[in-house]
């Protein structure tokens, strides 16, 4: 059964009950919640999530209540707690839909060290992933979104799980988040695109959060091998790049978006060493979204220039592939 | 007599080629380096054993057909007071010369 099968009553009798069980990738969580906004995001953004109802392991079972006290009335909050214990500090009660995807984000980095977690987004294509790793502002999460709409499968916008027996990418296919001026490009990059109620103010600023494609869901249980590693940055007004990247320069920089490679060790170092040798490693700057996009289709197409020369490794000038002038 | 400062590996280490480019993986602290040619292979001299700079030096020169000159001792100091720094080696039986 999937969650958008539940009659909305039921949905929330369960969040506010027993709790809402549901899978997302390889994870069964748990959630209750009696705030509205949690069951309308959940309703609106995991309708194809499939829920737990044959008493499957659950992984995590987290909660995002009322405020304590006067903040029950007073300037409400939102308070999440993991296996009953509070983790953050409380946010404002209209910030309880991001609240809810920024705990399942920290539910899984924290916990989850059967998989080498890097912070990135992944998609896929033609059986090959592509790893985008990123800071925050990079413009990560937008190019991801376009993607994904553009005939990529999300398996993830922020967290990549890699398997440490075979270094392939497990999907989660959880929404995706967008920020401020990110949300209104998304918007008319692809007006059919189901985004969610926008949330002013938050420590990131303006959040939203965009639908997972239902046939990415369908697929959420197929792995990919890394085969692009791909740096974004988004540069106002810059002219689309696609540069080759040093491997070893990859590896090191890779090992710090994981976020717990100390866990994993040496092995994750071979692993991660692995990654980088079987994948073609870029630096990638844009501001132009569908151009951006287009540079990524030629990529997947065995294609590094649209227009322009092809790169000889020889040739230091020719690291950088201008994709269009 | 000034006892000889031996040069060894501060743990055993993990370490990649990429494109021709060394990275090494250091458990205990989780950090990993990109490292040169000569960096690299100083640590790899010291993986056998622990040494003193001037069979580091004789060692080098023998593998590589540099010669075993003051540059050639030179680059293998600087290069060893940084791996000192960074953690991955350290020096037994008396202080560095640097």
């Amino acid at each position: 059964m999937r969650l958008g099968q539940l009659p909305g009553r039921e949905l929330q009798r369960r969040l506010q009950g027993d709790g809402l069980t549901l899978r997302t990738g390889p994870f069964g969580f748990r959630l209750r919640s009696p705030l509205p906004l949690v069951a309308q995001g959940l309703a609106q953004l995991y309708a194809q999530m499939p829920l737990i109802d044959d008493g499957r392991f659950i992984d995590f079972s987290l909660d995002i209540q009322h405020g304590s006290g006067l903040h029950r009335w007073l300037r409400p909050q939102a308070c999440f707690r993991f296996d009953g214990q509070a983790v953050f500090e409380p946010l404002p009660a209209g910030h309880a839909y991001p609240l809810l995807e920024w705990a399942m984000n920290w539910c899984i980095s924290t916990h989850a060290h059967q998989y080498l977690i890097l912070h990135a987004a992944v998609l896929e294509r033609g059986g090959g992933a592509l790893l985008m790793p990123a800071p925050p502002g990079s413009g990560k999460s937008t190019l991801c979104a376009a993607l994904a709409l553009s005939g990529w499968r999300l398996l993830s916008d922020e967290l990549a799980l890699v398997s440490v027996s075979d270094g392939r990418i497990w999907p989660l296919c959880r929404p995706v988040g967008l920020k401020n001026a990110s949300i209104d490009v998304i918007r008319g990059f692809a007006p059919h695109a189901e985004i969610s109620r926008v949330t002013q103010g938050t420590a990131k600023g303006s959040v939203a959060h965009m639908k997972v494609p239902d046939a990415h869901v369908a697929r959420m249980d197929e792995a990919a091998k890394t085969r692009w590693v791909v740096f974004p940055r988004f540069q106002a007004g810059a002219s689309t790049m696609l540069a080759r990247r040093p491997r070893a320069d990859t590896l090191v920089e890779l090992a710090r978006n994981a976020f717990n490679i100390a866990v994993q060790a040496e092995a994750g170092f071979h692993m991660l060493a692995d990654m980088v040798e079987g994948a073609g490693c870029f630096d990638f700057r844009y501001s132009n979204l569908p151009e951006a996009v287009a540079s990524f289709d030629c990529l997947a197409g065995g294609e590094l220039l649209p227009a322009g020369r092809l790169a000889s490794t020889a040739d230091p000038l020719a690291q950088t592939l201008v994709v269009t002038p | 007599m000034n006892p000889v400062t031996l040069f060894h590996l501060s743990e055993p280490l993990a370490w990649r080629a990429l494109d021709g480019t060394w990275v090494v993986y250091q458990a205990r602290t989780g950090a990993m380096y990109p490292l040169d040619t000569l960096a690299a292979t100083v640590l790899t001299l010291l993986e056998s054993a622990p040494l003193p700079t001037a069979e580091l030096v004789s060692q080098m020169a023998s593998e590589s057909g540099l010669l075993a000159d003051s540059v050639l001792a030179d680059s293998i100091q600087d290069t060893l007071a940084q791996l000192c720094q960074l953690g991955l080696v350290a020096a037994v039986g008396g202080p560095p010369a640097w």
